[in-house]
Formats: structure tokens, C-alpha cells, sequence
């Protein structure tokens, strides 16, 4: 059965419900957990003039403050609900890319996202990472609502 | 936690596999499995221009 678990987070309360929700399986399963959340590369987020505003160091130091509130909060969780847990914070790579490079590499054998459940404009603008992770992914992957 | 899983079969050795998995899964959740497996509509599953070649099969 699922021995070691990825839990993909972005901070959002959706991703809460989905850490909760792999934390509730790891616990019945005895399985490790790994709770990763990735941060994009600068120049995915900023383009042209737009970059003398937003200088890469603020925008890295940015990145890292979040993902540390984040994976805090999630290891408070896991010691609440004593559960073996790992974080990771994965920096300059496409959110999708950087959970199945996670997984690959931790040798994980399920990996739990949640979906935003973006439709029309917004999905076509913003994509779906839960979809692509899906799609791509060599090991089972839990969507939650 | 999680108390009915519906789980899909198309008849393939890969579905066969993963029907095992979710009954593993299933028995350590001490959770309900519903199987399905779903057949498209004949009209979907035959072109237009086939369907005069392919009637439905017809009580003797």
C-alpha cells in the first residue's frame, strides 16, 4: 500500500484541506509524508519593465518567507496529528514540474494536490497544475475538492 | 476519512491491476468499493458513415 506520501501545498485554504486530507490517509496507512511547495523561477512571474519594480532578490526573498509560513504550518499540523513528516521547499521551477521531480526523486508512491477547479479564461490563463501533475505522473495522485 | 470508493474498470490488464490496488487501499480504510465500468452509447462508438454496416445486433 502508500508507505510514502507527497502532499503538494501552495499556501491556499484549498491546499489546507488537501495536506488535512493526506495527513488523515498517511495516519491510517503509516506512511511518511513529504509536503512540498514549490515556488516559480522570477522570470515566469515578471516580464519586461515590470522587472525594475520587482527585483529578483525581493521577489526570491518573497518566495522563500512564504514557503517557510507555509511549511511550518504544515509540520505543526503533522506533529499535532504525529505523523512522520518531511518539507520541502522546491525553488525556480514550475509548480508541476517541481512536484513530479519531487516525487521521483523522494520515491514517493502517491502524491495528493488539490484542485482549484479553475474554469473558462481563468484555467485557460492559469492552467491547472493538479491536471498536469495528473497527467504526467508516474505514481497515483489523489485530487481533493 | 474516506468510506466509499468507486472504483473503474475497462476490462484491461491495467485496470485489473488497479482494481487490486484500490481493494488493498479499500480493506486498510475499512471502506465500501463500488466497481464500474461504463459502455459509450452505439452512436458515439460508431461513425456516422459505419453505422449502416454495423447495426446493433438483432434478437433471432
Amino acid at each position: 500500500m502508500f508507505k510514502n506520501i507527497l502532499i503538494a501545498t501552495d499556501g491556499s485554504e484549498l491546499s489546507g484541506k488537501a495536506v488535512a486530507a493526506g495527513f488523515d490517509l498517511a495516519r491510517q496507512l503509516r506512511a511518511q509524508v513529504t509536503v512540498v511547495t514549490v515556488t516559480e523561477p522570477w522570470t515566469a512571474l515578471v516580464a519586461g519593465d515590470a522587472a525594475f519594480g520587482f527585483p529578483i532578490d525581493e521577489y526570491e526573498k518573497a518566495a522563500d518567507d512564504s514557503a517557510a509560513r507555509i511549511l511550518s504550518g504544515a509540520s505543526k499540523l503533522a506533529r499535532k496529528a504525529d505523523i512522520a513528516c518531511a518539507t520541502l521547499h522546491v525553488k525556480e521551477q514550475y509548480p508541476s514540474e517541481g512536484i513530479l521531480d519531487i516525487a521521483d526523486k523522494k520515491a514517493c508512491d502517491l502524491i495528493v494536490i488539490a484542485s482549484h477547479g479553475r474554469r473558462g479564461l481563468e484555467r485557460l490563463l492559469l492552467g491547472s497544475v493538479a491536471v498536469k501533475v495528473l497527467t504526467h505522473s508516474r505514481v497515483p495522485v489523489l485530487i481533493c475538492r | 476519512m474516506y468510506e466509499q470508493l468507486l472504483s473503474t474498470m475497462d476490462g484491461s490488464s491495467e485496470g485489473d491491476k488497479d482494481l487490486a490496488g484500490e481493494l488493498a487501499l479499500a480493506k486498510r480504510l475499512f471502506a465500501k468499493v463500488t466497481v464500474v465500468t461504463a459502455t459509450e452509447p452505439w452512436t458515439e462508438a460508431v461513425p456516422l458513415n459505419l453505422t449502416r454496416l454495423a447495426d446493433p445486433p438483432r434478437p433471432c
